[in-house]
């Protein structure tokens, strides 16, 4: 046998041998990515067996919803049930303490982000709407209305923010002991006979 | 080249250099941005020194003084309290009314079906009891209540007063006050509407709609959502209302739907309670304040539904249900 045949056997055998290592290799591929896909997704099926809520009867609106969530704005909001609400025209919830006119001037206000929006009903009737894009879930007017209303205006974590975290930050800031684990299948917790479809 | 333009190249060029120097020297940092955390506390902190500032009151307008306080046998909560011609006390808590005499002697105790929500006693001690839409009677020695009026499902029976021999019925639900006759039979709605000079009659916003019988035969209606009294004749005419405006100020009513309750003293005056801001005061029949009985800090909770009483000697007996207890306060000599 010549030197040359002797170059092209091996190189025969190589070329196999590459051909067999891509085959494994990409049979390891599929199967590591087969393995993860299997295990993000046991992973996330486990995890989203429950989702973090506020109870709303235990809230002190102590503001730190706003601060401790790792988005930002928060995935906490104000929500309002309005089959709880008075349509009060001085509306603890919407107007300072100490506002000096009725009306829906800026100044008179108590939401910092102007979030709620008032609309005239009828005498002396006005619904009040959270408009979600503005509201940081501070508590501010939630603190009103329980102070001087029917408590129509709480806060809930929105799913459709939350990324639900292992360990919520506010949570584990709340100092009432708020937070809870609630089932997917009922993630809020609302006051009212509000449906939740309607959040 | 001329001297003139040599120097007018060197001014270009130290006005050059200056001008790069001038932009890059060290600045101040952009005004700071408040700590998130600190702005947010400081909002809710801001509120609550709003409310405190709202609960101060000057000591000199406080006219009365607490002597009284304790929690009544075999109810587990007080949240109606009537007195009768003889000073016996009646309070009302879950489904249980207790009498007792006004050393606090337990006389009798009757039970409901529901929840007590209102109680009032005509001339000849006979009990009314509203309960969520229900009136119930019980005679004068008798231990069980009688069905005097049913107000519908719907209905929400927030007070209960008697004049003469008329039983007025306050009707959350409906934002009416019923006139029934001796015999439970409905003679007059009264809604509070007076024409084209007001066509919305009662601003009922939360289950607080408060009567009591006035001077003379007539007949006090709250209306919370208006922050006002309203004085009618039996008949349903409105006599007279007041304040005027609502307002922060100690005088005045502020929050969504005060006061809450009121009760008559023996010369004609109205005493009130208010939630929110929670606090008892007294006006003359013609609405001018008088002064205060009670103050924020008397009570533990803002949230609390304070009914009224007056006895023979204008003590003031209050139901406060965060205590579950009666509390009496005396004029202070």
């Amino acid at each position: 046998m010549s030197t040359n045949q002797k170059q092209n056997d091996v190189s025969a055998t190589d070329r196999v041998s590459r051909r067999q290592w891509m085959q494994d290799a990409l049979r390891a591929i599929a199967a590591g990515v087969i393995g993860a896909a299997t295990g993000l997704m046991a992973t996330r099926s486990k995890a989203s067996t429950h989702v973090w809520q506020l109870d709303p009867t235990k809230c002190t609106q102590c503001g730190r919803c706003e601060t401790a969530c790792v988005l930002k704005p928060s995935a906490v909001r104000a929500v309002h049930a309005y089959d709880m609400c008075g349509y009060c025209k001085l509306c603890g919830g919407y107007h300072h303490p100490q506002a000096k006119r009725i009306d829906s001037a800026a100044e008179n206000q108590l939401c910092p982000t102007g979030a709620i929006q008032r609309t005239f009903i009828e005498n002396p009737f006005y619904e009040y709407t959270i408009i979600e894009e503005r509201c940081i879930g501070c508590a501010v007017c939630v603190k009103g209305c329980s102070q001087f209303g029917n408590g129509s205006l709480f806060l809930q974590v929105r799913h459709d923010r939350c990324v639900n975290c292992n360990e919520c930050a506010i949570a584990v800031a709340c100092p009432a002991d708020a937070f809870l684990r609630v089932p997917t299948e009922h993630p809020y917790l609302l006051k009212g006979q509000r449906n939740e479809d309607t959040v | 080249m001329k001297h003139g333009t040599v120097w007018m190249v060197l001014a270009g060029i130290v006005a050059f250099v200056g001008t790069l120097v001038w932009q890059g020297r060290p600045r101040q940092p952009a005004q700071q941005v408040a700590n998130p955390a600190q702005a947010a506390e400081e909002r809710i902190l801001s509120y609550n020194r709003q409310i405190e500032e709202l609960s101060q009151i000057d000591p000199a307008l406080v006219l009365y003084r607490e002597t009284h306080a304790w929690t009544p046998e075999g109810l587990d909560s007080v949240t109606a309290i009537a007195v009768d011609d003889t000073d016996h006390i009646y309070a009302g808590g879950g489904n249980t009314v207790v009498i007792m005499d006004a050393q606090k002697n337990m006389l009798r105790q009757i039970s409901l079906e529901d929840n007590v929500s209102c109680l009032a006693v005509d001339e000849q001690q006979n009990l009314y009891v509203g309960s969520t839409h229900m009136v119930y009677r019980v005679d004068k020695h008798a231990t069980e209540a009688q069905r005097f009026a049913d107000l519908g499902a719907d209905a929400i029976i927030t007070s209960i007063a008697v004049v003469g021999d008329a039983v007025f019925v306050a009707n959350a639900s409906s934002r009416t006050v019923q006139k029934f006759n001796p015999d439970g039979i409905l003679e007059l709605v009264i809604d509070g509407k007076t024409g084209l000079q007001d066509t919305t009659g009662f601003v009922i916003p939360s289950p607080y709609f408060d009567i009591a019988p006035g001077q003379g035969g007539t007949l006090w209606i709250v209306n919370p959502g208006r922050h006002r009294l309203e004085e009618y004749n039996l008949n349903g005419e409105r006599i007279t209302a007041w304040p005027e405006q609502s307002g922060m100020r100690v005088e005045s009513f502020c929050g969504c739907c005060n006061p809450t309750h009121i009760a008559r003293l023996g010369d004609g005056s109205i005493v009130t309670s208010e939630k929110g801001v929670p606090r008892i005061k007294v006006y003359t029949s013609r609405g001018r304040f008088i002064g205060v009985v009670a103050t924020p800090d008397d009570f533990d909770s803002h949230d609390v539904s304070l009914d009224l009483a007056v006895d023979a000697n204008d003590r003031i007996l209050v139901a406060d249900p965060y205590r579950s207890q009666i509390r009496i306060f005396e004029w202070n000599d």
